[in-house]
């Protein structure tokens, strides 16, 4: 048995392809490149491979984290040839390493976004209205069920570095924010914004440090 | 394209399962829309998961799209929220491939696998702009088509449909590709195509160019060509070698999970057995065979190019395939290796099947299923289905030593000459099976044991020796599912039975004619779609419909028809001769079988194909 992470790219062509989906998507790929995929033991072997953060549907990313398992040892720059050849159209394998222990992604604190919004904007801007905000109240999904929440405390990082383009950094793991919901509270707070069609990228998982969670493994 | 993408990044999000509207999957095939002369969408008129998992659209779909002048993609019926999403936001039904919208293809080509799913096709025209009636479209619309099962009477939606295609689809699509061609670079009107290729490719029926007259008392007095050249019959199209036709090496493989999501081998087409129910076993006449070579090859190769960790066989009655010890064990090699499994539909239980199921590792030790079919042996032999009591009983007892605790039993009610009798026979028969597993002694035998009996209401379909019999009413048929459900009274036998509204409605397609298009139309308008889902279903639109056009359901359904009567489907030579069936039907009412095709031929008329299991 060996152990890798690999840090990949799901891209806006295949956005919608759920989490669970995701699985099958690596599974069949590692077979059509005749990698030795580890599976766990008993009467309904599973994949074993673990993600770091699941994405929303609809999120497109360019640093997705999975470890996988194999039955047998392969060179990870083998490994990451091989599977990229076989990987549908629209992931790619940007980055692979081999792991000795566990993995480090309970470390997980927080997450970037590049945010690209059409829409209708406020004059001063998104960036200026959402520094005014003391408080975003949405109603969130959480362990106890939905509950109105305050999401401010979760944006860690808001800066619009041109109109209807934003790069934030929210908080990621066991407190979490997902980026459609800090649309939706902007939406309810800045009445002269409405985002008509919003394209969001995650470009990158991060530590409690602030460094990149595939680089501090 | 551009502009429906844009529409779908703000409409998707808001859907359920959302990539069953993206394309974009593994295999897909993208080409360039400029450098195509024939763009076919191949529409299947019912949700993704289900069109996804149907081998007819995986065949014609990879091999159609190894020409160069022709780009096939696929179109399913959107599931409601995504129907209002599209309607609000004005995206027309579109190919998954390019997104470009059904308006600007060369064809759209439905394909025919049930009844039910007619008032979908409707629905999917409507979505995509275009008018129902081929009278009423343009020379600017495309071509719309279908072919499939229920293209051998397709008269309920004759009215829509510019051409269909009878019989298998990979010879005649070709020709029919070839001849679009040759139209589009000379020029000229649709129906100067629709008349060449009504004249020139064997299997095209084209309504338009046949009148249908009728008699006083509403049944078909005669159905005509109206124009020269015109053939009186259309004769099916068959695949002579099963090893020479072309079977894809690759499938789309979906991202999301889809009914059937596996490898598919097709084994064989048509059945030996003749089951006089079984319209399956008539159009599809004569058998073939693909050799077990080619087909663990088929096997290998799929498996490298989906990854699919499952691979499965199809067919209509597998254990018939006559080198199948030799295929199983291929497989079942070949699947170690591969570390995939293999599932095996219902096989007739004997000692060489078990040993085979027994090394297959997704048949767990729950679920065997048998179909009996009927609960006696005089309606079996009504039914020509060629399996006794013994054969089922030895079959359980088989199952049962060897520790299964799970059996299914497929039943039909509503059957013709059927008493209260063979109804509770369905139970006695269920009972007997439970029997067999309390005598049962082996050490491997299962602690507790359910027996499932299921049944389903007979629809009488055209092309079998039942096509002359009246359906039951809705009320016989809720009758007999009583009578059935008193007669079990024990835990161990769980019984499920169908809504028979559902089959009502059935029953009155599969014999309809043309008349009956402004039944659908009228019923589309009321908001019916996905008719064979039980969440949509709406009999008393359906019933209102019928009312509308001055139509009489049961006219279609439960009328005893008499042997000279013409039928709206006379037109259609499937081989299998009209006097074959009525010989067949006589014979069913005295309780007589008939020899399955290796035993002995029975002269159905087949034969004039000239192969398959008539030559061999």
């Amino acid at each position: 048995m060996s152990k890798y992470i690999l840090k990949f790219e799901k891209d806006d062509s295949v956005k919608f392809v759920s989490h669970l989906d995701l699985i099958r998507v690596f599974d069949r790929a590692m077979r059509r490149a005749e990698l030795p995929m580890g599976y766990s033991a008993g009467f309904n072997p599973h994949p074993l491979m673990t993600f770091a953060h699941p994405l929303g549907v609809g999120v497109a990313s360019c640093a997705e984290l999975v470890e996988i398992t194999t039955s047998e040892h392969v060179e990870p720059h083998i490994f990451k040839e091989r599977l990229n050849k076989k990987m549908p159209q629209g992931f790619i394998v940007r980055d692979i390493m081999e792991i000795d222990g566990k993995n480090n992604f309970a470390s997980l604190k927080s997450a970037d976004y590049a945010i690209k919004i059409e829409g209708e904007f406020p004059k001063e801007g998104l960036e200026a209205f959402f520094k005014m905000l003391t408080e975003i109240k949405v109603n969130k999904k959480t362990k106890r069920g939905i509950t109105e929440t305050d999401i401010k405390p979760f944006v860690l990082e808001f800066k619009e570095i041109d109109k209807g383009m934003l790069n934030v950094r929210l908080k990621a793991g066991a407190e979490n924010l997902k980026p459609e919901l800090l649309i939706e509270g902007l939406e309810k707070y800045i009445p002269s914004f409405k985002a008509e069609r919003v394209l969001i990228l995650r470009t990158q998982l991060l530590d409690e440090n602030g460094e990149a969670l595939f680089r501090t493994v | 394209m551009e502009e429906i993408s844009k529409k779908l990044d703000s409409v998707l999000p808001l859907v359920q399962k959302p990539s069953r509207y993206t394309g974009g999957e593994l295999n897909s095939i993208v080409k360039r829309a400029a450098d195509i002369t024939s763009r076919f969408a191949f529409c299947f008129p019912d949700v993704y998961e289900v069109g996804m998992s149907h081998l007819g659209l995986k065949i014609l779909y990879h091999q159609l799209n190894r020409r160069k002048d022709t780009w096939v993609e696929r179109v399913f019926t959107p599931w409601d929220d995504m129907e209002t999403q599209m309607r609000e936001k004005g995206i027309p039904l579109y190919g998954l491939e390019s997104r470009d919208s059904l308006k600007e293809f060369d064809f759209v080509g439905f394909t025919l696998q049930y009844e039910l799913s007619y008032s979908n096709i409707l629905n999917m025209l409507e979505l995509a702009d275009i008018p129902f009636y081929s009278s009423d479209r343009s020379e600017e619309d495309p071509l719309v088509c279908a072919g499939g099962p229920c293209a051998y009477n397709a008269e309920p939606i004759a009215d829509f449909i510019d051409f269909f295609l009878i019989g298998e689809g990979e010879e005649i699509w070709e020709e029919v590709l070839d001849a679009y061609a040759v139209h589009k670079k000379s020029g000229g009107r649709k129906k100067d195509f629709l008349y060449k290729i009504a004249r020139e490719i064997e299997g095209i029926y084209v309504p338009s160019f046949y009148d249908v007259s009728y008699n006083k008392d509403g049944t078909v007095e005669a159905v005509k060509p109206n124009r020269e050249g015109i053939p009186e019959k259309i004769r099916k199209r068959i695949i002579h070698d099963m090893d020479k036709v072309y079977y894809p090496d690759a499938f789309v493989v979906p991202f999301m999970d889809i009914v059937h999501n596996r490898v598919m081998l097709e084994i064989f087409r048509g059945c030996i057995r003749g089951c006089r129910f079984c319209q399956a076993g008539m159009i599809y006449r004569p058998v073939r065979e693909r050799s077990a070579e080619n087909l663990c090859e088929l096997a290998e190769k799929l498996i490298n190019s989906t990854g699919y960790e499952e691979m499965s066989l199809s067919s209509l009655s597998t254990s018939d395939y006559r080198d199948f010890k030799k295929l199983a064990d291929g497989l079942i090699d070949m699947a170690e290796k591969k570390k995939v499994s293999l599932s095996l539909p219902s096989l007739r239980i004997d000692n060489m099947s078990l040993d085979i199921l027994k090394r297959v590792q997704t048949v767990r030790k729950s679920g065997l299923t048998f179909a009996p079919e009927a609960g006696t042996q005089r309606l079996r032999d009504v039914l020509n289905k060629g399996v006794t009591e013994e054969d089922i009983l030895r079959s359980a007892k088989l199952v049962f030593e060897e520790g299964w605790s799970n059996v299914k039993l497929y039943f039909m009610m509503g059957l013709p000459t059927e008493t209260d009798d063979d109804i509770i026979g369905i139970a006695r028969t269920g009972y007997k099976v439970l029997d067999c597993f309390k005598k049962c002694e082996s050490p491997k035998k299962a602690n507790r044991i359910n027996v499932t009996v299921s049944v389903s209401s007979f629809v009488p379909k055209p092309f079998t020796p039942f096509q002359w019999e009246p359906q039951n009413s809705m009320e016989e048929l809720k009758r007999k599912q009583q009578l059935l459900k008193d007669s079990i009274r024990t835990r161990a036998i769980t019984y499920n039975y169908h809504m028979s509204q559902v089959s009502c409605l059935e029953g009155v397609f599969a014999r309809g004619d043309r008349r009956l298009s402004k039944v659908i139309e009228i019923a589309h308008k009321k908001g019916c779609k996905f008719d064979g889902w039980d969440e949509f279903f709406k009999y008393d639109k359906w019933l209102e419909a019928f009312d509308e056009a001055g139509l009489v359901p049961e006219f279609y359904s439960q009328r005893k028809r008499e042997f000279d009567e013409v039928f709206p489907w006379d037109m259609m030579d499937i081989g299998v001769t009209k006097k074959f069936l009525e010989n067949e039907c006589k014979k069913a009412y005295r309780a007589e079988v008939t020899p399955n095709c290796r035993q002995k031929c029975s002269g159905c008329g087949a034969a004039s194909f000239g192969g398959g299991v008539c030559y061999e």
